[in-house]
């Protein structure tokens, strides 16, 4: 999307009434330092988000762990609390809420792993589609270049300079009078060949005379039966 | 030289139109440039130009450049181009670097009737649509 407007951008001169729009190479080389920069940035997510999941499991681990030790020693408290051994029940709740803010604290911590990793993935998909936007681009970049590139080298072929071509209303004017004179020739050549097939104009009076012609008429059949 | 190229080169060798028109094909190619210069016979100051990229075929034809357009007609020259992209078969008015062309674009994939069909009647557009430019071109 918007691939149009971003080749307007690559064309120097555009928007400035004194010069016209012309593609350089300068504007592809700066899409192709921005595809290499989207690749970059793509493989440094892609690095990035292997660290934070290796380091998001090992979280996730350690979380998991916490909560089945908490589970663990609640179930103890109420167990020393039910056999009345107050001094150990206190020293295990003590215990637990150690283990109940490490817990807050690694959740806390895995709760931005996870927020990273969404985040990290949006980033790929997005470096990647604009990379290929930007592939795209280039392309098509590319080819107005060298169709500009074979008009200015034929312009420069005809006129001897770079900026300008020959008048085309001059070379139109040529140009018809080249194809009338064609035209002029292949209708002169058409009625050589007509008087030289069968002396036609002499033919075509000999047959008003009704010298010759209309032999095989239907009344000149008749005729021939009737004699 | 790429292949589509070459390929565009070979459909238009010994290939004439009806009136017998003939294309002479020469090749270009250097660091610089690959492209054929496609000459119709009759109008060979107007040459096709083919170009390729990955995707696309591009036959341009130079048609004339701004400097030749009368002052204060380059708006109403854009205007009646605009008007008549539509209307023109196959081929399209373009502006590129300061120079008013015609063209038509076909993908690689073109088999050589398509492109002998495309040069023709581009070729055949030439004339025609420096037929409508005319009137706001400076007289030679």
């Amino acid at each position: 999307m918007g691939f149009l407007n971003n080749v307007l951008k690559t064309m120097k001169g555009y928007g400035n009434e004194a010069n016209d729009a012309f593609v350089d190479s300068q504007g592809i080389r700066i899409m192709e330092q921005e595809i290499r920069d989207a690749e970059k940035s793509q493989r440094q997510a892609n690095e990035s988000l292997t660290d934070v999941m290796a380091e998001q499991k090992r979280l996730a681990r350690k979380v998991n762990d916490l909560t089945a030790s908490i589970t663990e020693y609640s179930d103890a408290i109420s167990k020393l609390l039910d056999a009345d051994n107050e001094t150990l029940a206190m020293e295990t709740a003590e215990k637990l809420a150690e283990l109940e803010s490490d817990l807050d604290g690694n959740q806390a911590v895995l709760d931005s792993y996870n927020e990273q990793v969404k985040e990290l993935k949006a980033i790929i998909k997005d470096s990647s589609k604009q990379k290929d936007a930007l592939k795209r681009e280039v392309l098509i970049v590319k080819s107005t270049e060298s169709a500009q590139k074979a008009s200015v080298a034929t312009a420069a072929q005809f006129s001897g300079t770079n900026s300008s071509l020959r008048s085309a209303s001059a070379s139109m004017e040529r140009i018809k009078a080249k194809q009338q004179k064609r035209k002029d020739k292949m209708k002169a050549a058409r009625e050589l060949a007509a008087e030289s097939n069968g002396d036609g104009e002499l033919k075509d009076k000999l047959t008003t005379a009704g010298v010759i012609g209309n032999q095989n008429s239907a009344a000149s059949i008749l005729d021939r039966y009737r004699k | 030289m790429s292949n589509s190229l070459d390929k565009v080169q070979a459909a238009l060798t010994d290939f004439s139109c009806q009136d017998g028109c003939s294309f002479k094909v020469t090749a270009t190619d250097n660091d610089d440039i690959s492209m054929l210069t496609i000459i119709c016979e009759d109008i060979e100051e107007f040459a096709i130009l083919a170009t390729a990229s990955e995707t696309q075929l591009l036959f341009n034809v130079a048609l004339f450049d701004r400097s030749q357009i009368i002052e204060g007609q380059e708006s109403a020259l854009n205007k009646v181009m605009l008007e008549l992209n539509i209307a023109m078969p196959l081929s399209s008015f373009a502006l590129t670097a300061g120079i008013y062309s015609i063209f038509g674009a076909m993908s690689i994939n073109s088999e050589a009737k398509q492109i002998q069909q495309e040069v023709l009647v581009l070729s055949e557009n030439i004339m025609d649509a420096l037929e409508v430019c005319q009137q706001f071109l400076i007289k030679a």
